[in-house]
């Protein structure tokens, strides 16, 4: 056999577009291996702090490959606007978690070297996930996140909740990409390609075979981001888990398991807007209102704010709905604003967790500011911004869905948003008024306070704000992003 | 003749996969999933794909199933919980469920018309060879990441704590 025949078709990939990815992939590795040499006492300061650098590496990187769009890798790896973004924000986030990571754990009796470099490996999962129009692709950095998911949750040592919220999210999500991947194979059969662009644009006689392909697809990343009526494992995951791994959940987790559906949001409205606006707009009212009413009876912190994370899943899915521009650039704003309100909120349950004797009741919250005043601000804030107060982000973001979904003249999927942003008042100003009309009901006092834990609250806090107050900044990349997507 | 053979071949794959679903001895399981294993390799073979035969019979039929008799033999049977009888009440709202949408799908399908395949594959492994390599690299790449992060995981999660 002729060595160059074999050799010929063998394309050298652009890896300046993979740049970002592969800095994250050494990062791991680089941890795994030192993960197995250090001792345990070096490794709390060594891990972290590699970590952190490697994802200080790969930001910087990102500003490189966007310089560049295109695809690689035989067009299965695509970086554009969005993609990089997404990336901007998931190595923010996970930055972050880093700095609450040790110190709960260690409070927890159990840290677990291996944490380090499993986040890093899930990151690189979403980062793939979040650039790629692939469905082999899709499918198998689904599956890495995932699977990253399900053992970053089960890592609270000796907690019940917590294995049983792994094993609820591994048997839901099991479902849910065996669900996926059976649309997707539905997909190839109607147009004989893997490439969600080409599949869209194949001119095929009947739909029957897209149809059923879009739907288990859809349904798949349905039960991912905790739409009503497939959230059932959300709760439980989000509650057992450990809280700055919750807090990657739904801020990074969120962020990635949306952007397939982003993607081929403007793609199917070409075909099936009528059929898509539909059906969209009754499951994101559903989740809005299912996910608002059931937090308002939530006596349990963590439980409360997973409640309200299906319920920003719904704002979200209703401006998904809409099938002008306006409404992708609503989307994606708010996919980006909910990273950031939601790590916010669960990373000061986290800080809180680790004081004595603290069970994450809300009872507790009460006279929340007499101890911890700085703590108990940065909170009110998060809480205001999740209800969309202004000058916070999810008053934007809200606003954007509004006027979105105005654009599209759906009125009753806006007065759905309203109503449901109303009911979600009783929950969040609650906890407000917890913390600062009452009386305090116990002492609470967190032990060992850092400098990086109090550093990435108040970036965040002022994140939350900056965004909305001057939104110029993210608006120059979320613009680009929703038009490259609809220009297709 | 190939509608006979994919015929007895078929009917073997259904038989043995309701045969590795329904018996209760775990054992007997596996051996009802090597046949119907090996009813899959055949359909391969009948296809023409004798790649994919061969992997199948060499991952599957050795490797997994070795794999999963050795599993099946350090479990503690005598822990495990018993069967229970059948779920009356879910089976009573599951069946006309799945009888629907099995219904709508079997309509989907039937209706729908498919891509044709482009060309006939002439020579299998250098086909399989070369796509993998170009084309499915990095999916490939990426399997092999995950198949890492979940061996990492079991292991972290099923070690004794000390």
């Amino acid at each position: 056999m002729d060595i160059k025949e074999l050799i010929g078709p063998i394309e050298l990939p652009r890896l300046v577009l993979f740049l970002p990815e592969l800095i994250v992939l050494i990062t791991a590795f680089v941890l795994f291996t030192l993960d197995l040499i250090l001792s345990g006492r070096s490794k709390r300061i060594v891990l972290p702090s590699l970590s952190a650098i490697g994802y200080v590496l790969a930001l910087m990187s990102v500003g490189v490959s966007a310089q560049f769009r295109g695809d690689t890798f035989y067009g299965s790896f695509t970086n554009d606007a969005l993609a990089s973004l997404v990336k901007i924000f998931a190595l923010l986030i996970a930055l972050t978690v880093l700095a609450f990571a040790g110190r709960y754990f260690s409070s927890k009796r159990s840290f677990y070297g291996e944490f380090y470099y499993m986040l890093a490996f899930t990151l690189l999962g979403a980062m793939i996930l979040a650039s790629s129009y692939n469905l082999i692709i899709i499918y198998v950095s689904l599956e890495l996140v995932s699977i990253g998911f399900y053992i970053l949750t089960a890592l609270l040592r000796g907690s019940f909740i917590s294995k049983e919220g792994a094993f609820k999210y591994l048997i839901l999500g099991g479902l849910s990409i065996a669900l996926a991947s059976y649309g997707a194979v539905f997909m190839y059969i109607y147009a004989g390609s893997i490439d969600l662009r080409e599949i869209f644009t194949y001119e095929g006689e009947d739909y029957h075979y897209l149809v059923l392909g879009i739907v288990f697809f859809l349904i798949g990343f349905a039960l991912k981001i905790g739409a009503v009526p497939f959230h059932f494992w959300l709760p439980d995951a989000y509650q057992g888990a450990p809280t700055p791994v919750t807090a990657f959940m739904a801020s990074v987790g969120k962020l990635a398991f949306f952007i397939p559906v982003v993607r081929i949001m403007p793609l199917i409205q070409e075909k099936f807007s009528l059929t898509w606006t539909l059906t969209v707009g009754v499951i994101a009212a559903a989740t809005m209102l299912y996910g608002n009413l059931v937090a308002l009876v939530q006596k349990d912190i963590k439980r409360l704010l997973a409640y309200s994370s299906i319920a920003h899943s719904g704002y979200i899915l209703a401006a998904v709905a809409v099938t002008k521009d306006i409404g992708m650039k609503a989307v994606i704003y708010f996919l980006v604003v909910y990273a950031v309100m939601a790590a916010g909120s669960f990373f000061v349950v986290a800080m809180l967790e680790r004081a004595e004797g603290w069970e994450n009741r809300i009872q507790e919250f009460s006279g929340l500011r007499f101890n911890l005043p700085y703590l108990a601000f940065g909170f009110m804030i998060y809480m205001f911004a999740l209800l969309g107060v202004p000058p916070t982000v999810g008053f934007v973001g809200k606003t954007l869905v509004f006027m979105a979904l105005s654009f599209d003249q759906l009125w009753w999927l806006a007065f759905v948003v309203i109503l449901s942003t109303a009911i979600s008042t009783g929950y969040y100003v609650r906890l407000v008024v917890l913390m600062y009309m009452k009386d305090r009901e116990k002492e609470v006092r967190v032990p060992q306070r850092g400098y990086a834990e109090a550093l990435s609250l108040v970036f965040l806090t002022i994140l939350t704000v900056a965004l909305a107050v001057v939104p110029e900044v993210i608006w120059s990349l979320v613009a680009p992003a929703s038009e490259t997507l609809f220009a297709r | 003749m190939e509608w006979v053979i994919f015929g007895v071949l078929a009917f073997w794959l259904l038989v043995s996969v309701l045969g590795a679903v329904l018996v209760k001895n775990p054992v007997h399981s596996i051996l009802f999933f090597l046949s119907s294993v090996l009813a899959m390799a055949g359909l391969f073979l009948s296809l023409g794909a004798e790649l994919l035969a061969g992997l199948q019979i060499i991952i599957y039929a050795v490797a997994i199933v070795v794999f999963y008799v050795l599993v099946i033999t350090t479990i503690p049977w005598e822990k495990v919980k018993r069967f229970e009888g059948v779920y009356k009440k879910e089976l009573l709202f599951g069946i006309p469920v799945v009888l629907v949408i099995f219904l709508l799908m079997g309509s989907m399908v039937l209706r729908g018309r498919f891509a044709q395949p482009v060309g006939v594959v002439e020579d299998n492994v250098r086909e399989v060879g070369r796509t993998l390599f170009t084309s499915y690299l990095f999916p490939f790449e990426v399997a092999s990441v995950i198949l890492l992060v979940a061996m990492i995981g079991a292991i972290l999660l099923g070690r004794k704590e000390e």
